[in-house]
């Protein structure tokens, strides 16, 4: 059985093996489920956030895995749109590694949220001038966007292509991939923007808040730009792991180079207008709420380094590094330059989401810190792992590279 | 200040901090009144539900020259509240028809995204399910109903103190749009008379000649969030903990350390 | 026509019968009630439902007896609040009182006759059969009548001058010579200091600050809700006050003199100023003259003491300057009617009867004692109802150690600080009974106690309420009952007479319920016939003259109604009734042995690196019951700081290697405590401060326990010295960290 649903021609490894490499990670979802039933059932005090923390790890999670999975649809934007059709061989795990992000992520937030039972509110008593709204709205129709463009690939299972309306299903939903391509990219954008948004907007948090550009604050645009800067580095370095773990040639290398420099153009123009952002907000919007931005920087936890690792090492380093055309083909300097970018951006929604809440408001208020609890990271555990078992069934059983066959010249483990 | 233009009614409350001495009472009452629940012993440090925060701040010196002033902190009830437009469930309301900031618990679905968004940390969530010792339900208030676990809650001028007052009126045969006079359960209980609370649009009433006082300030004002909470003191170095971290550090050349 | 019933056709129809359902109410029928569920859970508490009524009451929780307004809704007795124009505390009420509804209720009530022994390895309380613990200890009684040792049975009360007094009183007197004791607070202290130098009876001093210019006051919070009398502020008309207090308090900080005295210099310093008054400020005046040179029995006179009391000597120890004290005294000489209070931190028990001594002799030389001055003498309550002479009250420490077979504690007052030890050793061996009349397992009375009978809770029953010590007129009200009474609580008399009857005796008339309902009566008739004073009725806020009350049916009416009877303090105290150094003129000897402060006289052997202070804070008591909002406070707030907190200032802590909220072990020459450092900036070097007050890890959960658990009182000694405010400490980081 196991066998008649492998691709004809893909060379994938034993069942047992296969199975074996998915016990670590199904242990990591029994925690994961473990810790979602305790909050689900008693509510959200195993957790360490209190009423000062009301964003913890799971938000960070969030944001992160959305900023870095926006590689599904900036490069199906990519693909479809401009047409730069090298790309096509990362698209399938592009779409599969987005549907993990989004996923994930919503299914964190219902862990999150205080009343589950209530998130529809967030449509049914919708406020329209809240940006969590338009996050919840865009991220919802994002992931049925992301799901049409899941099924395809799906469809093209080699049991299921035995089913005639499958195979017709198919044939015409990857015709309409362009129209989804395109409605997945302005949804993506809203969302990556609102979610930079929802810090920017915080009036009553200066160490978040921004001044606006129409009607949006500048970390709507800065979000985008950093999560379409770093989602092709991350579709890179997957792709790069996949290739190492199953030990086979998956995607010409030039693919991989073209994925870097991408993000190398994109990281250098997002640091300039980040560095700009900085400056205005440091020169010009602090002063006018009575902060001076020094003040936020002087705690044990977070010193001046946050600013300068966020510009420099995550900024700067990864730009000139995937900017240059010969250090792009070069596996270290791109695995390097790739590193960095995606750390830089989770490390970015780690500052937003966590020095916001522990710098001080009021004269009189206290630093504060916050380690997560043993549920916060047991549920972040069982979402990684997840994303790692949706992703090596999807790589088992469908054809997610479209170039493997032709490329294939060692014998693969997984 | 901006103000509604046909409102006649903006309820306001004025703390003066020369006359608290920090004993709590605002803070109990405000718990008694509104069926704020107790969290169990065991919970974390700053899961409390105190509406009406007492909040220790000291001039950060030593003695003998060291001296404390508490400040109660209640929801400010913002005109430019931070939290109302972040909700995505609408489940953070101004009234107009009172300036109040009212929150609805039973629609909230608990983000937390408003007690991010709140400078004075006057939000608090339901960590735990709200549990009163046997028997103790009994004590609680029916004006008030009691929350769920997994939402946010905070001061709301004693909204089920201004209901009451309201039937009273009506009973009374005054018409609806008259202003309705009320004191919520902290200024009521209060032993030194540090809390006033009223209209601040009433033509020659105490709130609006206690706001233009010179002693009067609110707390970080120039957030622009404009609070309809203002504090009152004679001494200057308590004055200044209304400003923000860095102008309070000016004014003293030394590291405040808040309580 | 037929029916051609296709799959397609189905489908259709399906298909359209999902969309069409989409414009029916149904769907959003039930995504409604979906809404609706998650937000009346049923699990959610439901409050009583009725119509609303308040009642009028006087608290209970604590002596000074503030008027109360309860709200009730239907039955249930849901809050308290404070009553206008109250006369007792000015129409305020404490958090304490705010949280009276919830004593009720509160986790550690007991819900039957408890008991427990104490010597087993798991000393838990469990429900016995209430008649049968009643007989067997009726049987104790008798035994111990039959053998002649009526002194070997006691009663502490800790709320002396009510009507359940004087039924103790007559029932010990009954039992063939029992002993009635009680266990003064700090304020009662203060006032037996000021009894014991008058040689004219049954006097109590109302000192009231309203009528004095200037004000010097030993430690109490003058203006931080002191027995919710507060002073007036200087600027506002009040008095001008001067503060002595060793930390920089509200009080201190508002006052518009702060003598920064060390701890345990108050009576040095108090003596200096009377130093003062008598050679420099007041020379020239014949009454103070006479009153200095007044010959005591031993020969020694006022003026001989002082003689070794000039500030350039105290100066030294007490770290003030002789010019701040010569100063201070004559600000007092000038600014007459002047008044000083003692008293101290009460939440550290007595300031000691020497201290207080000291300072109600400084009223005396500054004048005004009478009706006209800022002290006032009113009658003590015995005398003010003229009750018939039983068994004189003596202080629980006069009671030998190792001498009761059985001790009752009248605990219906949660929260006084008293030791527990204190009160084990008065038993007689393991055999001894200490029996608690309290309705929690907790307290004063619960803690110490092997057998807890379960009395009403506050607002339960009909109790008086006399005027606490130190108030500035004669006061009297009724604890009403404003709540139905928990079906296993008892009425203490009830349960007395029973006791009685179980140990042989023939119950008279004057015992039980219907003997306490009427001594109550009693008592309103004894203040009717007098005359005096007036009623104020809380339900209107009228003021009414007792004199135009014609029937003591009227007064007991509107005692029951909430109503208070106050009277102004219209005695006098003639200076040949007084004997500055007390009778007997010990007290000259006493001083002498303080002359280096009160921490040196009481330092153990071992050397503490620090001097603790008991007390600070709303501390009510040691191991108090208080309400569970109180958590407030103590837990989510952190405004109280509660009896596991140690305040100690950056300085003193950061030079023992201690970071705010370590964990510590704090050991004295008693005992040692598990605290968590707090810095507190606002104490001298080297001294450091913890609540008497309730444990905040503790409320509403009396239940938990730890092993190396020590009340303040008897972590400070109070089971061995009368005054315990002050002891020598050290202080290490606790390894372990299970604080």
């Amino acid at each position: 059985m196991d066998r008649q649903l492998i691709q004809r021609g893909l060379d994938r490894t034993t069942l047992p093996r296969f199975l074996l490499w998915l016990l670590p990670w199904l242990l990591l979802a029994a925690w994961g489920g473990t810790s979602a039933t305790q909050l689900f059932r008693d509510g959200l005090y195993h957790t360490n956030m209190d009423n000062r923390f009301a964003f913890g790890l799971w938000i960070i999670l969030d944001l992160a895995i959305i900023a870095l999975g926006a590689g599904a649809f900036f490069l199906g934007f990519m693909t479809y749109l401009m047409r730069r059709h090298e790309f096509k061989q990362v698209l399938n795990t592009a779409v599969i590694v987005g549907f993990v992000c989004y996923s994930g992520a919503i299914v964190t937030l219902a862990i999150d949220v205080g009343q589950p039972v209530r998130a529809w509110f967030a449509f049914w008593h919708a406020n329209v001038h809240s940006m969590l709204t338009e996050v919840t709205f865009c991220i919802t129709c994002y992931l049925l966007v992301l799901l049409i463009e899941y099924i395809p690939i799906v469809l093209k299972n080699r049991r299921l292509r035995t089913v005639p309306g499958a195979t017709v299903l198919e044939f015409n939903l990857h015709k309409l991939m362009v129209v989804f391509a395109g409605v997945g990219a302005f949804l993506s954008f809203f969302h990556q923007g609102s979610l930079g948004g929802m810090f920017g907007v915080l009036n009553g948090r200066p160490f978040a808040y921004r001044e606006g550009v129409g009607i949006w604050p500048t970390t709507f645009f800065l979000f985008i730009w950093s999560a379409i800067s770093a989602g092709p580095s991350f579709i890179m370095l997957i792709t790069m792991i996949v290739q190492g773990v199953t030990r086979k040639k998956l995607v010409d290398d030039f693919v991989l180079s073209r994925l870097g420099r991408l993000s190398g153009i994109l990281l250098s123009t997002y640091i300039i207008a980040k560095v700009a952002d900085t400056v205005v907000w440091i020169m010009v919007t602090l002063p006018g709420k009575g902060f001076d931005a020094a003040e936020f920087y002087r705690s044990d936890m977070f010193g001046a380094w946050v600013l300068f690792l966020e510009l420099t090492v995550f900024g700067l380093l990864p730009a000139t590094i995937l900017l240059n055309r010969r250090r792009v083909e070069k596996m270290p300097w791109l695995i390097a330059g790739g590193f960095l970018t995606c750390f830089g951006v989770a490390f970015n929604r780690f500052v937003f989401t966590l020095q916001t809440l522990s710098v001080p408001t009021m004269s009189f208020d206290r630093f504060m810190i916050y380690w997560p609890s043993q549920q916060e990271w047991g549920v972040l555990a069982g979402v990684v792992a997840y994303g790692v078992i949706l992703y090596s069934l999807s790589f088992r059983y469908l054809n997610l590279f479209p170039r493997e066959r032709e490329l294939q010249t060692t014998t693969g483990s997984n | 200040m901006e103000t509604h233009s046909k409102a006649t009614v903006c309820y306001a409350m004025v703390i003066d901090l020369d006359k608290c001495v920090g004993c709590g009472t605002c803070n109990v009452a405000c718990a008694i009144e509104n069926n704020v629940s107790v969290p169990p012993p065991e919970a974390l440090e700053n899961r409390g539900l105190t509406w009406m925060r007492t909040q220790r701040v000291d001039n950060g010196k030593a003695w003998p020259d060291h001296r404390t002033v508490t400040v109660p902190i209640p929801c400010q009830h913002c005109e430019h509240a931070p939290c109302i437009h972040v909700c995505p469930v609408t489940a953070v309301q101004l009234d107009e028809s009172t300036g109040i900031i009212g929150q609805i618990p039973t629609r909230c679905m608990g983000c937390r995204y408003c007690m991010a968004a709140c400078p004075y940390h006057a939000r608090y969530f339901n960590w735990f399910d709200p549990k009163w010792p046997e028997g103790l339900q009994d004590t609680l208030n029916p004006d008030v109903a009691p929350r769920m676990r997994g939402v946010a809650e905070k001061c709301n001028f004693c909204h089920g103190r201004l209901d009451r007052a309201r039937e009273l009126a009506a009973a009374e045969g005054r018409p609806a749009a008259e202003p309705v006079h009320y004191t919520p359960a902290c200024a009521e209980a209060c032993p030194h008379g540090a809390i006033t609370f009223g209209n601040r649009l009433e033509e020659g009433g105490p709130i609006a000649a206690l706001e233009k006082k010179p002693e009067a300030f609110r707390l970080l004002e120039a957030l622009g969030t404009a609070p309809k909470v203002t504090y009152l003191s004679r001494e200057p170095w308590i004055r200044r903990i209304g400003l923000s971290r860095l102008d309070r550090v000016r004014g003293h050349g030394d590291g405040p350390e808040g309580a | 026509m037929t029916l051609d019933l296709t799959r397609r056709s189905l489908l259709k129809f399906m298909g359209g019968a999902v969309v069409g359902s989409v414009l029916s109410p149904l769907p959003w029928k039930l995504l409604d009630d979906a809404a609706i569920w998650t937000q009346n859970w049923s699990w959610i508490a439901r409050p009583p439902r009725g119509p609303v009524s308040h009642m009028f009451t006087t608290c209970q929780l604590c002596p000074v007896g503030c008027g109360m307004r309860a709200r009730l809704i239907g039955a249930s007795f849901v809050s308290a609040w404070p009553v206008v124009g109250d006369p007792a505390a000015a129409g305020t009420l404490c958090p304490l009182g705010l949280a009276a509804a919830q004593m009720r209720y509160h986790p550690s009530r007991v819900r039957g006759v408890a008991r427990r022994a104490r010597a087993a390895a798991d000393p838990a309380w469990r429900i016995v059969d209430a008649d049968a613990t009643t007989g067997e200890l009726g049987q104790r009684l008798a035994a111990c009548r039959s053998r002649g040792a009526g002194d070997s049975i006691a009663i502490v009360d800790l709320r002396p001058g009510r009507a359940m007094s004087r039924l103790y009183r007559e029932f010990l007197a009954r039992q063939g010579g029992g002993i009635y004791a009680t266990a003064p607070d700090a304020w009662q202290a203060s006032a037996a200091a000021f009894a014991g130098m008058a040689t004219v009876g049954a006097l109590a001093p109302a000192p009231d600050p309203a009528r004095a210019r200037t004000v010097l006051n030993f430690g109490a919070p003058l203006t931080a809700g002191w027995r919710g009398r507060d002073i007036v502020p200087h600027a506002a008309g009040g008095p001008r006050l001067i503060q002595v207090d060793p930390a920089a308090t509200i009080t201190a900080a508002r006052a518009d003199r702060w003598l920064p005295a060390r701890p345990g210099s108050e009576a040095p310093v108090a003596l200096a100023l009377a130093h003062v008054l008598v050679f420099e400020a007041l020379a020239a005046d014949a009454r103070v003259n006479a009153l200095a040179d007044l010959p005591h029995e031993n020969g020694s006179t006022l003026r001989t003491v002082l003689a070794d009391f000039a500030p350039e000597r105290v100066a030294a120890n007490s770290g003030l300057t002789p010019a701040q004290l010569r100063d201070t005294a004559r600000e007092l000489a000038a600014g007459r009617p002047a008044l000083v209070l003692g008293v101290g931190d009460a939440g550290g028990g007595p300031l000691g009867s020497e201290e207080e001594a000291a300072i109600w002799n400084l009223n005396l030389l500054l004048g005004a004692v009478g009706p006209d001055g800022a002290l006032g003498v009113r009658p003590a309550d015995t005398a003010l109802f003229d009750e018939p002479a039983g068994p004189a009250a003596r202080s629980l420490s006069d009671i030998p150690d190792g001498s009761l077979d059985v001790l009752l504690v009248d605990g219906s007052f949660p929260g006084v600080p008293v030791s527990a030890e204190q009160l084990r050793r008065k038993l007689r061996g393991p055999d001894g009974l200490l029996v608690a009349l309290s309705p929690y397992a907790g307290g004063a009375a619960g803690t110490p106690a092997d057998l807890i009978l379960p009395v009403f809770a506050p607002g339960e029953w009909v109790e008086d309420v006399p005027a606490p010590a130190l108030a500035a007129r004669s006061s009297y009200s009724w604890a009403t009952a404003v709540a139905v009474p928990a079906p296993f609580a008892l009425h203490p008399a009830e349960w007395l007479a029973q006791l009685e009857a179980a140990s042989g005796l023939v119950v008279p008339p004057e015992g039980g319920k219907s003997g306490h309902e009427a001594e109550l009566k009693r008592r309103a008739g004894v203040l009717q016939s007098r005359g005096s004073g007036q009623v104020f009725d809380p339900a209107d806020g009228n003021t009414t003259d007792v004199a135009a009350m014609s029937d003591p049916d009227l007064l007991a009416g509107a005692l029951a109604r909430g109503a208070r009877w106050s009277d102004k303090a219209t005695l006098t105290l003639a200076d040949r009734d007084v004997r500055p150094l007390g009778q007997g003129g010990g007290l000259a000897a006493r001083w002498r042995s303080l002359a280096g402060g009160r921490a040196d006289a009481a330092k153990p052997g071992a050397t503490g690196s620090l001097l603790l202070m008991a007390g600070g804070g709303l501390a009510p008591a040691a191991g108090a019951i208080t309400a569970p909002v109180l958590n407030k406070l103590y837990r989510e707030s952190g405004l109280q700081p509660g009896s596991r907190q140690l305040a100690v200032s950056a300085t003193t802590a950061r030079a023992l290697g201690l970071a705010e909220g370590k964990s510590a072990l704090l050991t004295t020459a008693h005992g040692r405590r598990r605290v968590k450092v707090r810095f507190d900036n606002s104490l001298p070097p080297d001294v450091a401060r913890i609540a008497a007050g309730p444990d905040p890890a503790d409320m509403g959960d009396p239940a938990a326990s730890a092993d190396d658990r020590t009340d303040i009182p008897d972590l400070c000694g109070a089971a061995e010295r009368p005054v315990w405010r002050l002891v020598r400490a050290d202080l290490q980081e606790a390894h372990d960290g299970n604080a």
